[in-house]
């Protein structure tokens, strides 16, 4: 009897301290929620500044080596610039805590990157959308809404060659389409995001 | 200089230069590799267990099948004669660390085998049953994150016999059908509920007990809590299919791990019914 007391007392203080709350970070479906960062040549950068456009946000760190080997390749920059000529906005955002405006310039001018790179050493903006990887995507379409959140592609060595397929690519066809997104979540590959502590 | 002091800072000249040696052996994936085997013969219509070695840096890490938040899973792909077929890799029990911003990662610190067992076929030449290899491919993080990767070849005849095997399979997680794991499960919620507790009664407290849910493509797990109390675990998550996910994992694959007074850890393969849960 006393066993089964205090079975049911320890079950009852699991029960309180067990109540955890929703899920950190943005879902599918939900509407993108707004921030403000600066670029690297110290404008003030929003997201509502493109309200009725298909915005894709990158999340980078020129350290990891997934992301190096995606800007060896020119994975983002074909991606910015073949769809920025439909006018899709891309934003790229680093979430790095060590890295400063002056350290993402120089990233952006060593690339020629057509896209800002937004700075978010505080990690806020990271926090906000959940970003847990580099690179981590979104893409939100005309309407403000979230529409794909995970992996740049399904080949995260490099191996896949031809026969990768390149989850923001695919998106981005159906949005602009008009259609809805067929693979709209993925596990995101690559680096932690290096937090601020 | 004094003749003691010149033979001290010589002594420690020599330690410095040894120990750095030592850390660069790691490379720059941060970790050895090296393949072991179970035995020095192929014997036809047998089996045995071909495995790499990881010495891992100190300080580093290197991801378990599911990396948890972040990361990536580390990888073989066994390169092995015609006549030889190769199981699943098999996974030690994994170790929680948390990550910048609080991400949760599962892997490997120090040092682990991944083994496959490699079945050999009734009717086989010997010649051919020696030379094996594998490519290896892995992600090492410390503050940073490094790729590394090798390509391994050997021969059964001259790889190193691992002694360590018998033990290595005694520590593998007991797979989900075992007949008497030392715990009652009652699982609640469910894809339906957005989330999931599970209760295990030990039959004896352990003291603490972790769980790793197994990758998946369609279902996506976050917010785990694990709390145990005496004889009694409670193990919270937020569970959601995948968006766009055409049909809902009717399971969840996962693993618990319990470590008993002596810090001894065991494992069991927990598949929960995300369909049938008591609400």
């Amino acid at each position: 009897m006393k066993v089964s007391i205090r079975i049911a007392l320890t079950v009852a203080v699991l029960a309180i301290a067990g109540s955890v709350a929703a899920g950190a970070g943005v879902a599918v479906g939900q509407a993108a929620p707004g921030f403000t960062l600066t670029d690297t040549a110290g404008n003030s950068v929003s997201l509502s500044d493109y309200a009725g456009k298909v915005v894709v946000l990158e999340w980078l760190n020129p350290d990891c080596p997934y992301v190096k080997r995606h800007y060896k390749a020119g994975t983002m920059k074909k991606l910015a610039t073949t769809y920025g000529a439909e006018g899709v906005v891309w934003l790229t955002i680093n979430t790095t805590n060590y890295m400063d405006a002056a350290a993402n310039a120089e990233f952006k001018a060593a690339n020629d990157l057509p896209y800002p790179i937004l700075v978010d050493q505080s990690g806020e903006v990271g926090h906000l959308y959940g970003a847990a990887t580099t690179p981590h995507m979104y893409i939100i379409d005309g309407d403000g809404k979230l529409v794909y959140i995970g992996a740049i592609d399904d080949d995260p060595r490099g191996d896949g060659g031809d026969g990768a397929t390149n989850y923001v690519a695919a998106a981005l066809d159906e949005v602009l389409a008009g259609n809805s997104v067929t693979t709209a979540e993925t596990k995101p590959y690559g680096c932690s995001v290096k937090y601020k502590k | 200089m004094d003749h003691r002091l010149s033979i001290l800072v010589a002594l420690l000249l020599a330690l410095l230069s040894s120990a750095s040696a030592g850390a660069s052996d790691y490379g720059d994936g941060n970790a050895r590799v090296r393949l072991v085997t179970s035995i020095d013969r192929a014997e036809a219509g047998g089996t045995f267990l071909l495995g790499v070695h990881f010495d891992i840096r100190p300080g580093w890490h290197i991801y378990w099948r599911n990396p948890g938040g972040a990361g990536l899973a580390t990888d073989i792909q066994w390169r092995l004669p015609e006549a030889f077929a190769a199981g699943p890799i098999q996974w030690p029990l994994p170790v929680y660390f948390t990550q910048s911003g609080d991400i949760p990662g599962y892997g490997y610190v120090d040092s682990v085998v991944l083994a496959s067992e490699i079945s050999v076929q009734q009717d086989v030449d010997e010649k051919n049953t020696v030379a094996v290899g594998a490519k290896v491919s892995w992600l090492a993080c410390r503050d940073v994150c490094v790729i590394g990767d090798a390509v391994l070849e050997g021969s059964l005849t001259t790889l190193p016999v691992d002694p360590d095997f018998a033990s290595w399979s005694a520590d593998l997680p007991r797979p989900s059908d075992d007949s008497e794991p030392p715990f009652a499960l009652t699982t609640r919620g469910g894809l339906a509920d957005g989330k999931i507790d599970l209760w295990l009664q030990w039959r004896e407290a352990p003291r603490l007990v972790e769980w790793f849910p197994d990758p998946s493509d369609t279902l996506k797990v976050d917010d785990v809590e694990v709390r145990t109390r005496g004889s009694l675990t409670r193990i919270d998550a937020v569970v959601r299919a995948m968006a766009g996910t055409n049909e809902s994992p009717n399971i969840l694959n996962s693993l618990v791990v319990m470590s008993d007074e002596n810090g001894r850890r065991r494992g069991w393969e927990l598949d929960v019914d995300l369909k049938k849960a008591e609400h």
